[in-house]
């Protein structure tokens, strides 16, 4: 049985998993036991490239270039990217064609960038497993349209992956849940991510799960709360330290998106937090305290914005919100309380946590690359094409061929003739979404037929249309003298074309990529060089809670990390690193109790400054 | 023309009749639980998931298979669906006539009225009105539906030589008028859902 794994590529954070005696494992991190690989890649100044979670850090240090929630920009046009997208990421200048950003004076395109993530799963699954692993089924948002499919696939080969299946990531989640259920019903999977929302009515009966309709947005998830909070954190302390300059500053933005996402989620436990931006090159910090009630208020309109799409997927499927039997969340957004409360009174029902909303799709696709890999033969999905696709006719019209929901595969013959005399070919031009008008719905790809020059209206092409079961279309075209078919070269309107795409495998062999020795290393050194930042800072600011023993203790602490950076042995960093950590452990806590203190006393801005 | 026995379904998977591809009695008035079930079995049989270690031909048929048992359940699963396949299967098309149907032309003006004043006036009483003729068009089209589904068990009734004529002219008007019905409810709830209207 060939073995072929499941990858959940997300937004936020990626995982890798397989079914091990029937039952779907997510594959950690050998090192750290870590499930979920954050999504984010940085380029150092000097060409070194991280992925992870030392990525993350070194964004914080402001200096290179990260990216991160790269799916934002899978399959999409620079016209479709925003004011919040240019301010976060390095994207080129124009204002059309394929999305690509500018890194270390290098062009690259997302399918690239999230290349370099799939690539780091690939390795970490062979470290663990031992010898390759090349086969694997991708998830996607349901909602995600044909190019965003192909940029998948596209970043698949880039990274060297044969991938089998891209599958919908809500239809996944309920698979996963769906192994210890065998009593027919209807579920609506309901998954906000961090930059993608979906969500999924399905009907369960005797190991077959039927979507009956999907529905979602693109670009709203968990990256949309941060990006308020951060919003109001920056102008909060620009407007506090007459600091307008913060604004601007991407460093900045990124310190307090980060402050944002880790405040969220402690505001899940907790019913008020204290935030803490810290303003670079100065000694200052901005402290707020803040509510969740406050942070509820913040969000609100953006978790309300997730009920629409439910509403036209229960539409479409012809369901009311009580013959719903379960609900089941996915995405790490799901556990923001306010989320909770929203889908319970939406559906009538309590819903369905049990299954880490972090993993189940991982869970989910590695059960579904069993199927193909012939493990499991009593399951099957039948998934369906979320967004109708048509053709641009007279009048810039879209006229529809097949219609969103329809069960895939499915296919469709079209016939076209020429709109002129002696005309040489038929030009196509394919767009998919549910708007009257072409100019509205997504491009798609064009496509031309030749055709023997006759009068107007004499020649006739049939054309199959094929969407197949990851939801991508082929266009077959039938030549009705001999019967025979060619397929038809489509050219994407925002993807890459298969030549590009070899071209950059080629070039990527030419990598001078780190080999995993290195990488560890240097991402060992990254994690020291934190720790150092943060124990020096806390001790300024702590000087007057410190003993000194406990000084003493910390500074000897410091210096015997500081003294393992020199070398090229990882192991003696990370040992040093502990030590230190559990060293100022206790300065730390009594840091941050003394600033809830003093916020809660006066409810005024703190500024320390040194 | 090849049978194929999947299990206890036989069926023709490239017939061009959905009921054929299905393994279904040629049966207008549907058994939704047969429908269910050929569905099932056949998708189990063909689908792609089932076929991914096989040869290229193996897959490509598999594929093709696939979206034509889609298809034919698509088709048939919904009763306006297979009442225009049947149709045409028959040889007839249902046009893009757009004209009022006699029977609707007094709804249709009432619908109109309600919408412009709805349109005029967002915040007045136009709402309720609004609302009032959407409910008459839905008993409109649910008592269209019902004829339907009596066409249908009038052409299951149908002996051979029997005259199909008047039930294909019965089914055509049906078929239209619920046309009709079905884009007036479109443009009365993309009216009332507006900005202006709110």
């Amino acid at each position: 049985m060939p073995r072929i794994l499941g990858i959940d590529l997300g937004t936020t954070n990626s995982l890798i998993a397989q079914v091990r005696d029937g039952k779907p494992e997510v594959i950690r991190d050998p090192q750290t036991g870590e499930s979920l690989l954050p999504s984010v890649v940085h380029f150092a100044e000097d060409g070194t490239i991280l992925v992870g979670q030392a990525a993350r850090e070194a964004e914080v240090r402001g200096t290179g270039t990260t990216v991160a929630s790269i799916k934002r920009f899978m399959g999409i046009g620079m016209e479709h990217v925003n004011l919040d997208d240019r301010r976060q990421f390095p994207l080129v200048e124009p204002t059309e064609g394929p999305v690509k950003l500018i890194i270390n004076g290098e062009e690259t395109t997302p399918p690239q960038l999230s290349a370099h993530v799939l690539r780091e799963l690939k390795r970490r699954a062979e470290a663990v497993l031992g010898g390759e692993a090349d086969q694997v089924v991708i998830t996607v948002p349901a909602y995600f349209n044909d190019s965003q499919r192909q940029a998948t696939r596209d970043a698949g080969r880039l990274a060297g992956l044969n991938v089998l299946r891209l599958l919908n990531e809500p239809t996944a989640a309920s698979l996963a849940y769906g192994l210890d259920k065998r009593d027919p019903g209807v579920i609506a999977v309901y998954d906000l991510g961090g930059g993608t929302f979906d969500i999924s009515i399905l009907k369960l009966n005797d190991g077959i799960f039927e979507v009956l309709a999907t529905n979602g947005n693109t670009r709203l998830g968990g990256d949309d709360f941060d990006r308020r909070f951060a919003q109001w954190i920056v102008e909060g302390a620009a407007k506090e330290l007459d600091r307008p300059d913060l604004l601007k500053s991407r460093h900045v933005w990124a310190l307090a998106r980060r402050e944002a996402e880790r405040a969220k989620i402690r505001l899940s436990d907790d019913q008020e937090t204290l935030m803490q931006l810290e303003i670079p090159g100065s000694h200052t910090e901005y402290r707020v305290l803040i509510t969740r009630s406050q942070y509820e208020d913040m969000i609100r309109d953006i978790a309300e914005r997730t009920l629409r799409p439910c509403r036209q997927a229960l539409k479409d499927a012809g369901i009311a919100p009580a013959e719903v039997d379960e609900v089941v969340m996915v995405g790490g957004s799901t556990r923001v309380p306010l989320v909770r409360s929203l889908v319970r009174e939406f559906f009538q029902t309590e819903p369905r946590v049990g299954i880490d909303p972090d993993e189940v799709v991982a869970l989910g696709a590695a059960v579904q690359a069993d199927i193909l890999a012939g493990g499991t033969n009593d399951m099957l999905l039948l998934d369906v094409v979320p967004l109708s696709l048509g053709i641009e006719t007279m009048g810039g019209v879209m006229t529809r061929i097949i219609h969103r929901n329809t069960t895939i595969p499915c296919s469709v013959m079209e016939e076209f003739t020429t709109p002129a005399d002696n005309v040489t070919h038929i030009d196509i031009h394919v767009l998919q979404g549910e708007r009257e008008f072409a100019r509205d719905n997504r491009s798609l790809a064009r496509f031309k037929l030749p055709v023997e020059p006759m009068p107007a209206g004499m020649a006739r092409v049939k054309v199959m249309f094929l969407i197949d079961a990851n939801g991508i279309l082929s266009v077959t075209a039938i030549d009705e003298k001999t019967g025979r078919e060619h397929t038809v070269e489509v050219k994407p309107s925002y993807g890459l074309t298969d030549e590009q795409v070899e071209q950059m495998l080629i070039e990527s062999f030419d990598y001078a990529e780190q080999d995993v020795t290195n990488r560890l290393l240097a991402e060992a050194k990254v994690e020291a060089e934190s720790v150092l930042l943060y124990t020096g800072k806390a001790l300024r600011d702590g000087a007057d809670l410190l003993g000194e023993t406990e000084r003493k203790q910390i500074e000897v602490a410091t210096d015997a990390l500081r003294n393992t950076l020199g070398g090229d042995d990882r192991v003696p960093i990370l040992d040093a690193t502990h030590a230190l950590n559990e060293v100022t452990r206790p300065l730390a806590e009594r840091l941050m109790n003394r600033s809830i203190q003093q916020l809660v006393k006066d409810r005024r801005v703190d500024e320390i400054a040194v | 023309m090849t049978e194929v026995t999947v299990g206890e379904i036989i069926h023709n998977p490239d017939s061009r009749d959905h009921f054929e591809v299905l393994g279904l009695p040629r049966r207008l008035v549907l058994d939704q639980d047969a429908l269910s079930r050929h569905y099932y079995a056949l998708s189990r049989k063909y689908h792609p998931d089932f076929h991914q270690t096989g040869s290229a031909a193996e897959r490509v048929a598999s594929l093709r298979r696939t979206a034509a048992v889609n298809e034919a359940h698509k088709t048939l699963r919904d009763p306006v669906a297979r009442g225009r396949w049947w149709l045409e299967f028959n040889g007839h098309r249902l046009g893009t006539n757009p004209s009022v149907p006699p029977d609707l032309a007094m709804l249709v003006f009432e619908v109109q009225e309600a919408l412009e004043s709805l349109r005029g006036e967002p915040e007045g009483s136009g709402r309720d009105e609004v609302r009032e003729r959407r409910r008459e068009v839905e008993a409109e089209r649910t008592a269209r539906l019902a004829a339907l589904e009596a066409n249908f068990g009038k052409w299951d009734a149908l002996l051979d030589g029997g005259s199909r004529e008047p039930l294909l002219d019965e089914l055509r008007g049906l078929l239209a008028e619920i046309s009709y019905l079905n884009t007036l409810l479109r443009d009365i709830d993309r009216t009332a859902e507006t900005p202006e209207a709110r």
